[in-house]
């Protein structure tokens, strides 16, 4: 206990304990504390009464004269489209601080004192003529000409104070068009705007737009006048053989695509070019337009056939145009040599005496004891092709195995060794 | 002086332990500053401590999952780094921070070993607290300041109570109270924890020592005496347990208080100390292996010091603890701690106690191995220089292990390279990015560190117990920006963000990590640019910003300010009764004495019989423990027979080991090295370059002695879909091994050396005056009109999906966002999801794209669901709907879109092919663009005969198109027989951009039938290609 006591006498002692325990105990009755609340003080009707003009410009000043006696301290809510605010009265003749008389529209005064009011007053401010920038929107910022699509242009033209003009007031809407046309439009300003609606014209391009009221301006502003949906679509036409090399690419390309009244259709339109072929086997490429031209470029097939080439944009579609595909494969021999453990097909050439080109997709097929023992399609290297034979599994040495590339189609009986 | 006379022992004790703290201090304090930025921890306290930087007394934290609350981690050592931040720099502080921490550690070792040891010993395990292998791998690998912090106070009061009980002196009482209360301040469950398995069994040692023969200590009392005075001792004890239970709840009340009042309750995140250590090696060496490391060859040892004399209580304790740290090996663990504890404690801290707990029997073995008795007897046995030798080869362990262990990340990389920060943190702050929520991908911890660098939100965080978001809480992912390594449900869960992203104001992505690359693109985000710290920039168009006001949790005031003083009030209170008033006690008041009260040095306890087991296990048990964690490197697979060499050229093709998957090939077909990574280089695609090997099934198909013919099955995982392959392989067998056949590479070359190509391409100006003021209505860019051509509500599988068409109409190219919205009868919201997979988001002018709309419930699972034990992005729970009036509503919108966009992937020859009765399409998908298609997307929508959409699939197909090049296709025609029609959604619940399809349509007609339709049984089919450019030439 002695010892306890030691302990406690030095922690008196020393100092830095007391702002340790002291401080976190008064932060935490600091918290605890309730807010104090106020009373309601009882007054005597007290009569008093604001004098002022009922109509002033935007920018005056506004004298005021409060008729009173009381001797109770008179506060004056002024309330605005802006906003509310309350001022102390010290001294009856004052004037109001400028940023009240900016403010078109009505200024509302209420005198008070404490709860209760004794005086309100209404002061009109008239906005001044338009001389700032004019506020102005647009939309759609596009339009589209076949379908005379609309667009409104909404001005607000204002005073010094960033106060609307006057209804009445006019605002000139002028537009230079697509077509060379100017037009101008003067429309009266109501409910604090000026607005308009025109319509998309034919010709396509951008539409400039200029606004004044009095001494204010406008910054420009346009409108696209762009070009609708595609409406009659057709190909150009190519030569009209082809040969089926199963490699090289060729191009096709659609006329100028223009829409229902002859604009050229929207750079990046969605072409897509449908090729079917006489198997019913069909192909698909897209591409997009520039100048009103899609062009893809497709892959030839391997084999003889009639292609038919339609194309289709937004929702049009064209009339078909008609591709011959010719195929000119050398007959191509299939070799086993004795001892060889491999079968050699090839080498397969084409119309002017080359190689058919590497990675042509022959098909191959062995037959044994009318089974089918093997069947893949391989790629061709050099035009040739080397088939392992420890790759199959094969029972006796008589094998029926057919080649078929392109039109071609081999078959040969050999006997292995 | 003779040399001669220069021995340890003219050094005082004080002079010794000087010398190892500066050594600790040295070591570490060098060590820190390197390892610092890889560890997992460090970042997470860096960023917490940034918090208390910015708002001392306010403990929400925007930053994270949508806010959470800091009371939720004991705050001393973030507290103390923001204090210290005010003077160096954040990152400065917390390394200065750990500095003290380490130091502090190695002197409570000091002392706390001197209950159990001599004072020599004591100081021998001093200085192996610095090398000890729990110790490095806490500090430099996991970066755990506060369990250090906490374990260093903690021994302190151990110590302190120990001699309270045993010279039942007051100042010591008071002394422990006030180091409890910093060790709870700084880590709660080390006291929690450590209450049980370090003070209890001292404060029974204590005890026994009171009446113990005070020359002989370690001869046990007579129970009966023991008992007696454990008796006596009943009010003291309950005493000091009530004190230390106040202080527990005094000091961490706030955090009692959060966790008791918050409601979300966690699914328990999947840990690896909870796995079985042989069947998950990299588990065993992480939480088992590593913090034993050497000293696993001293457990006979220990043991046997354990269960000797006095120590029986704190042998049961460390029994008890190693046990525990076993994890799922043994299945005593989950019996004795119960499932539920099981799943949430993280059981690595067991190990780290029990290694902690063994620190000083450690000290005194190596002093007795190399100044004592066991030195002696080795230089009796083998001679001095063997001796010598020996002595040099274990101390070359121990220090060679410390390297191993702190430059773990160099040799197995546990975080992703380091991050320059600072163009994130420039790109977030430029024109208001922080406005929007943003999420990194593939940074590991260091997304701690961005936080803790910049006031913009992310919607992920790195602190999971405070996990708030639905999506998050529901699932066992620890954070989204890694969620590759969490399997079906990180995965998933990432996929719902990015899907509705809008939700969370989710708008910025920056990724580290390409696997994510498909994923981003194709639930409709774009790349924007790349930073110059090679981060690619996300983002998704039209998404709301944050609001100015953020919900946040109002902590009472008393209990921000509790949370803002106490704990280094606690601090202040402990240094000062601990130094001041100690030296004030002892020294210059000089009335007391400060008991020494460590044992005598004294090794009589063991036996010589044993001494040659120990040098031997301390030989062998390392090298056994490298040869088992490295065995997998030193062996290659076997290839005996067909199947295990497909298996190893799989596994090593999985794993990027090239040349080894090389050396699988027959040498005979003269495939080299060079040509084959050649090939390998230029081929891409989904399989290639974003997938993970999942599953692998072998079927021989025919087989003789030199060859084979083997059908082999794939499932890969890939961050789209779980992947399916079917490919035959052949073998043939060469010198008892087999060998596969090497692939063969596609041969054909394009007809074209040097291709041009004319192409529109757009750019949006965004602001065109540089302002920071919000972009001006004249630069706003209306949004493209769309056009819904049918929409349906149908059901398949008992799933309901919306299935529809949508057109852009306008003369820009669209970026489109298609939202579905479901009613119940009275008009009530029951979900809304967004298109993901089945829709192209970016459309050209007039084009049209089928979508389809899956709804997703927000959570995976019931809780009675097991969790699939393999990764599957592509499982999916659907939201089951209760109701069967249901409506639904399609808002569409658009934004003009400029980059990202690439339609020249066309469909070539494709026709309807019937195989085994099953119809499909086949058909080449050919690329006549100029960049590489790294994963093309078949869209496949099926239309009645009046072109409207009844039903979309999509296919990802697997290889990647170079161009001028084509890909083979194969896609098996659904039956329509199953989907029933719910309902066709009427015109007037079409809604684009925001207005009602019907109104601004105004009567115009732009429905029509005429696309490339391929007609299959009254059915029409139309496909379409969507692309996704892996690295597009303009980046």
């Amino acid at each position: 206990m002695k010892l306890l006591n030691k302990h406690i006498i030095f922690l008196l002692e020393n100092k830095i304990i007391y702002v340790l325990i002291i401080i976190p105990l008064i932060l935490f009755i600091y918290s605890c504390q309730e807010k104090e609340s106020t009373s309601i003080i009882d007054i005597e009707h007290i009569p008093a009464t604001i004098e002022t003009k009922n109509e002033i410009e935007a920018g005056e000043l506004i004298r005021l004269n409060i008729n009173s006696t009381t001797s109770s301290q008179l506060y004056l809510i002024l309330t605005n489209r802006l906003g509310t605010s309350i001022l102390e009265i010290n001294n009856l003749n004052f004037t109001l601080p400028i940023i009240y008389s900016e403010t078109s529209g009505v200024l509302w005064l209420e005198l008070f004192t404490h709860h209760k009011l004794l005086d309100s007053k209404k002061i009109k401010i008239n906005p001044k003529e338009a001389i700032l920038d004019i506020t102005s929107f647009i939309g759609p910022k596009s339009i589209i000409t076949t379908q005379k699509e609309p667009c409104m242009l909404i001005s607000i033209p204002v005073d010094t104070f960033d106060n609307p003009v006057k209804d009445k007031s006019i605002a000139v809407h002028k537009m230079l068009r697509p077509n060379n046309q100017l037009e101008r439009y003067e429309i009266k300003t109501e409910h604090l705007i000026s607005h308009h609606t025109f319509y998309a014209q034919e010709k396509t391009g951008k539409t400039l737009i200029g606004i004044r009221c009095d001494k204010a301006n406008s910054i420009e502003k346009y409108v696209d006048e762009e070009p609708g949906w595609p409406h009659l679509i057709s190909l150009q036409k190519e030569k009209n053989t082809l040969i089926a090399d199963g490699k090289h690419y060729s191009t096709i390309r659609t006329n100028i695509i223009k829409d229902k009244i002859g604009n050229i259709v929207m750079d990046g339109t969605i072409v897509t070019f449908l090729l079917i072929d006489q198997e019913n086997r069909q192909s698909q490429y897209s591409s997009s337009t520039i100048d009103g031209i899609a062009k893809i470029q497709f892959k030839h097939p391997t084999i003889s056939s009639k292609y038919e080439i339609k194309v289709f944009s937004g929702n049009a579609i064209s009339d078909p145009i008609y591709l011959q595909f010719e195929s000119n494969i050398n007959e191509f021999p299939i070799q086993y040599k004795n001892n060889s453990k491999s079968i050699l097909i090839g080498p397969i050439t084409t119309y002017l005496d080359q190689f058919i080109p590497d990675g042509s997709e022959i098909k191959i097929t062995i037959i044994q004891n009318n089974k089918t023992i093997y069947e893949k399609i391989n790629q061709t290297d050099k035009g040739k092709f080397r088939l392992e034979l420890d790759e199959l599994f094969i029972s006796n040495n008589k094998i029926n195995i057919e080649v078929s590339y392109s039109d071609i189609n081999i078959r040969k009986n050999l006997i292995l060794e | 002086m003779p040399l001669k006379e220069l021995h340890i022992k003219e050094y005082s004790n004080t002079t010794i332990l000087c010398s190892i703290l500066v050594l600790a201090f040295l070591v570490h304090g060098s060590l820190v500053m390197f390892s610092f930025p890889n560890t997992y921890d460090n970042f997470v306290h860096t960023f917490f401590a940034d918090h208390y930087r910015r708002y001392w007394f306010e403990p929400w934290e925007y930053r994270w999952y949508t806010g959470f609350t800091t009371t939720s981690y004991p705050p001393l050592v973030h507290q103390l780094g923001a204090l210290f931040s005010f003077i160096f720099s954040l990152k400065s502080s917390m390394i200065f921070v750990w500095i003290l921490v380490i130091c502090n550690f190695v002197f409570a070792i000091y002392r706390y070993a001197k209950i159990w040891v001599d004072e020599k010993s004591a100081l021998a395990a001093a200085t192996f607290a610095i090398v000890s292998p729990s110790i490095v791998e806490a500090v430099h690998v996991f970066g755990q300041l506060p369990t250090i912090t906490g374990i260093g106070f903690l021994l302190h009061a151990t110590t302190e109570t120990y001699k309270w009980i045993k010279y039942d002196k007051k100042f010591y009482l008071v002394s422990a109270l006030s180091l409890f209360a910093v060790t709870v301040a700084a880590h709660h469950v080390t006291t929690i924890f450590g209450m049980i398995f370090f003070v209890a069994p001292v404060i029974l040692t204590a005890l026994m020592d009171r009446k113990g023969i005070k020359k002989v200590e370690l001869k046990l009392i007579p129970v009966r005496t023991y008992l007696l005075e454990i008796w006596k001792y009943r009010y003291k004890l309950a005493f000091f347990g009530f004190i230390f239970l106040v202080i527990l709840i005094g000091v961490m009340f706030p955090y009692w208080y959060w966790s008791k009042t918050d409601p979300i309750t966690q699914v328990p995140i999947p840990h690896g100390s909870r796995d079985s250590f042989l069947e998950v090696k990299s588990s065993g060496i992480a939480f088992f292996i590593i913090p034993w490391g050497i000293t696993l060859a001293l457990l006979p040892y220990l043991f046997k010091r354990f269960f000797t004399g006095r120590n029986f209580f704190i042998g049961m304790s460390f029994a008890l603890l190693v046990l525990l740290g076993t994890g799922g090996t043994t299945p005593i663990p989950k019996l004795l701690l119960g499932e539920n504890a099981f799943n949430i404690l993280t059981l690595d801290r067991f190990t780290f106690w029990a290694t902690v707990m063994a620190i000083p029997f450690i000290g005194q073995f190596f002093l007795r191995f190399y100044k004592g008795d066991y030195n002696t007897y080795l230089k009796n046995k083998i001679g001095r220089t063997s001796k010598l030798g020996l002595q040099f080869i274990i101390t070359l362990f121990i220090l060679l292990q410390t390297i191993l262990i702190v430059h773990l990340n160099q040799f197995r990389p546990l975080q992703p390279k380091s991050i320059d920060i600072d163009p994130i943190t420039q790109f977030l702050d430029r024109d208001q990015h922080y406005n929007w929520r943003f999420l990194t991908l593939g940074f590991g911890d260091q997304v701690a560190w961005l936080s803790a660098n910049t006031e913009a939100k992310t919607i992920d965080g790195n602190y999971h117990s405070a996990r708030r978001v639905p999506e998050l809480t529901s699932r066992a992912i620890e954070r989204l920006e890694n969620s590759k390594f969490n399997g079906v449900e990180g995965l998933g869960s990432l996929q719902q963000f990015l899907t509705i992203p809008e939700k969370y104001h989710l708008k910025f992505i920056f990724s580290n990590d390409k696997f994510y690359d498909p994923l981003l693109h194709y639930v409709g985000w774009h790349r924007v640019q790349r930073l110059e710290n090679g981060i690619m920039v996300w983002e998704k168009q039209d998404i709301k910003g944050l609001p100015p006001r953020l919900p946040k949790k109002t902590i009472p005031l008393y209990q921000r300010i509790m949370w803002g003083t106490l704990p280094l009030i606690c601090l202040v209170i402990a240094l000062a009764i601990n130094i001041y008033l100690r030296l004030w006690l002892f020294r210059i008041k000089g009335k007391e004495n400060d008991p020494s009260y460590h044992l005598p040095l004294d090794f009589t306890d063991q036996k010589q019989k044993t001494f040659w087991a120990h040098p031997i296990l301390l030989f062998f048990i390392p090298i056994l423990m490298f040869w088992w964690s490295a065995q997998d490197i030193i062996y290659k697979s076997p290839q005996a027979n067909p199947e295990k060499t497909i298996l190893s050229y799989y596994d090593a093709l999985d794993f990027k080991r090239f040349k080894e998957a090389h050396s699988y090939f027959n040498p005979e077909h003269e495939l080299s090295f060079d040509q084959y990574i050649m090939e390998i280089s230029v081929d891409d695609g989904l399989l290639s370059s974003y997938a993970k090997l999942d599953a692998i099934e072998t079927t021989i198909l025919a087989q003789t002695d030199s060859t084979a013919e083997v059908n082999t099955k794939t499932t890969w995982i890939t961050p789209l879909e779980k992947y399916k392959n079917e490919e035959i392989i052949l073998l043939e067998k060469k010198n008892n091994k087999w060998f596969l056949q090497p692939k063969e590479f596609d041969i054909s070359i394009p007809p074209d050396q040097f291709i041009s190509q004319p192409a529109v391409r757009y750019f949006k100006q965004g602001k065109r005056r540089v302002s920071v003021i919000s972009t001006v209505t004249d630069d706003v860019v209306d949004r493209p009109e769309l056009f819904i051509h049918s929409a349906r509500l149908v059901k398949k599988d008992s799933l309901i999906s919306v299935v529809g068409e949508i057109q852009n109409t306008d003369n820009l190219p669209a970026h489109i966002t298609i939202t579905a919205q479901i009613l119940d009868s009275l008009g009530q919201t029951i979900t809304t999801y967004n298109a993901k997979y089945g829709v192209q988001h970016k459309i050209l002018p007039k084009e049209k794209t089928a979508f389809k709309i899956d709804f997703e419930s927000l959570s995976w699972r019931n809780e009675n669901d097991n969790k699939p034990s393999t990764l599957n992005p592509n499982e999916f729970k659907g939201h089951i709907f209760k109701d069967d009036n249901i409506t639904c509503k399609i808002f569409a919108k658009a934004v003009a879109e400029n980059t990202d966009i690439y339609k020249y992937g066309n469909i070539d020859k494709y026709h309807l092919t019937q195989k085994d009765g099953v119809p499909k399409i086949e058909g080449n998908i050919i690329n006549t663009g100029v960049d590489e298609i790294t994963i093309p997307e078949l869209i496949i929508s099926y239309h009645n005969e009046n072109c409207q959409v009844k039903w979309v699939e999509h296919q990802f197909v697997s290889k990647a198109i170079r161009p001028q090049r084509k890909t083979n296709f194969n896609y098996k025609i659904n039956n329509l027989e199953k989907i029933e029609i719910i309902q066709k959604i009427k015109s007037k619940d079409l809604y684009v951009n925001g207005l009602q399809q019907d109104v601004f349509l105004k009567g115009r007609n732009i429905n029509s039938c005429n696309d490339p339709y391929m007609i299959y049984d009254n059915n029409k089919i139309k496909l379409s290609v969507n692309s996704f450019v892996g690295v597009p030439s303009l980046y």
